[in-house]
């Protein structure tokens, strides 16, 4: 046998004889209701009248459980068992089923006449109880909540309650916005940073008192360009540099520019990284700068990075002259180099190396672990400065360290720069 | 604080076992006490000269750039500074 047919077959018999105990039940319960005697509320008066509960029938199920032997439960299991075997009244046949009823209204003719005149006096009992019973009823609901049930009104109409005059507080004032004058837009609330608030005109910075910075001396005449640096490293550095090739220093800063190499210069290019030549006074008239809102005295010195637009500005003066303590072309250009490689935000952000080895640092317990005060900023920094010291080629008076000395101070970092610019060459 | 020496060693600088004096800033004056004569006249004379700093400028999000400032003798920044860069000279210093 299929067995999908066999379980609808299982459950079709179960759902057959669940409708055959649910009618037969109800039929029985139609039947009681009409022999059980209605006037035992008459015979005790002193009881307070009782309501029928027409959905209880835990009387029904314990006397069929119990098994009482009473005349009107036995006549109702025998009805059941009839019912149970009588597959008959299932098979919508009304006629059948009339001519049953009319048999067996034939047949309690009789007692359904008496039971009828039991009834009528039964209910006119219940009619005067029920007048009794009003006497202790409560006041009516809508009474007790004071308002009366209807239709309902509209928001209109109903009375607006009067604003409290004098001063608000605080929540109330949060909560309700605030009016705009018709035509007037409100006034934008963000406020943004001195430092960072656009101005509203960009005018340079007049002051002529040159920026404190620390006496160099001039270059020795020993850069040959073509001497020292491949043609392809030179052309990749001429793609990077904006400025003119006949701007004073053009030639030292292609000299600086090759030091990172070939991979590094071409990831620069390809993330349109530029250089720019300034002399101190196009510090003061850039309008990047100045839209920053820096004043006289806190223009950048030697050299900046603008991150928004990925250029390198490189005074003119480091170029021609040997500067004192390091050199701020390689170190705005190792800022440009960790931009390039992170893509969105720097690279030295999020390395793990350059993070664990700035902690590291932090954490000695003894000043002077860091190479200056430049590089204990922050990991960005401290990166930049570190690449810095490592490309340095006596390239400074006084360095404050040398390749040497980060090997020796910073063996971790020396240790990943070495590895970062092997990948780069390779 | 207690001079100690910043010795070279295979894997970078280390700190030298014994100390080689003491050296404090007494709000005035360097109080400097370090047996080996030439130790100390280098040490005297590397807080005797001016310091240049360089100073950060701006931040990561718009710009990064740098200013210098001078630090003269004769205050407690400077002697600070001085002793960051006591590394150059080999020695360093550490709290008792």
């Amino acid at each position: 046998m299929d067995p999908i047919e066999e379980i609808d077959g299982n459950s079709r018999r179960a759902l057959k004889d669940n409708t055959q105990r649910t009618s037969a039940f109800l039929r029985s319960f139609a039947q009681k209701a009409q022999r059980k005697p209605v006037n035992e509320a008459v015979l005790d008066e002193a009881q307070p009248p009782k309501q029928e509960d027409s959905l209880d029938f835990s009387s029904e199920f314990s006397s069929q459980d119990m098994g009482l032997d009473s005349q009107a439960e036995s006549t109702d299991r025998l009805a059941w068992e009839e019912l149970l075997d009588d597959d008959d009244w299932l098979e919508d046949d009304e006629d059948q089923d009339e001519a049953e009823d009319e048999s067996e209204q034939q047949q309690d003719g009789e007692e359904s006449e008496a039971e009828q005149l039991e009834t009528s006096d039964a209910l006119e009992n219940t009619d005067a109880l029920r007048e009794l019973a009003r006497g202790q009823q409560h006041p009516p609901m809508e009474s007790q909540l004071g308002f009366s049930w209807g239709t309902v009104q509209p928001k209109s109409e109903a009375p607006i309650p009067k604003k409290a005059e004098g001063p608000t507080t605080e929540g109330a004032a949060r909560s309700e916005p605030e009016k705009a004058e018709p035509g007037v837009s409100p006034a934008p609330k963000v406020s943004l940073p001195e430092a960072h608030r656009p101005s509203v005109d960009l005018k340079p910075i007049v002051d002529t008192v040159p920026r404190l910075r620390p006496p160099a001396e001039p270059l020795a005449e020993a850069q040959h360009l073509k001497a020292q640096v491949p043609d392809e490293l030179a052309n990749l550095a001429n793609l990077l540099i904006v400025s003119e090739p006949s701007t004073p220093g053009y030639s030292e800063c292609v000299r600086l520019l090759t030091r990172f190499g070939q991979g590094a210069l071409r990831l620069c290019v390809k993330q349109r990284v530029q250089v720019k030549i300034y002399t101190e006074r196009d510090f003061r008239t850039e309008p990047d700068l100045l839209s920053f809102g820096f004043g006289a005295d806190e223009i950048p010195v030697d050299g900046a990075y603008l991150v928004g637009s990925r250029t390198c500005l490189i005074d003119r003066r480091c170029l021609e002259t040997k500067p004192r303590f390091f050199h701020p072309g390689l170190l705005y250009l190792a800022h440009a180099l960790d931009h390039a490689q992170g893509g969105e935000n720097f690279s030295s952000r999020k390395a793990p190396a350059v993070r664990a080895c700035f902690e590291a640092l932090s954490q000695e317990d003894f000043e002077g672990n860091f190479v200056d005060e430049l590089a204990a900023t922050d990991p960005v920094r401290y990166f930049a400065r570190s690449v810095a010291v490592y490309l340095d080629r006596d390239d400074c008076l006084e360095p404050f360290w040398t390749h040497k000395d980060l090997q020796e101070y910073d063996r971790a970092m020396f240790d990943y720069l070495e590895y970062l610019f092997a990948r780069f060459s390779a | 604080m207690m001079l100690y020496q910043y010795r070279r060693s295979d894997k970078g600088r280390q700190k030298g076992e014994f100390p080689l004096g003491s050296l404090d800033w007494d709000g005035s004056a360097l109080q400097l006490k370090v047996r080996d004569r030439t130790l100390r006249e280098r040490i005297r004379d590397h807080f005797q000269q001016s310091f240049w700093v360089p100073l950060p400028l701006g931040d990561e999000e718009h710009v990064l750039g740098h200013t210098w400032e001078k630090l003269e003798p004769g205050d407690e920044e400077h002697f600070l500074e001085g002793v960051r860069r006591l590394p150059q000279l080999e020695v360093i210093l550490m709290e008792d």
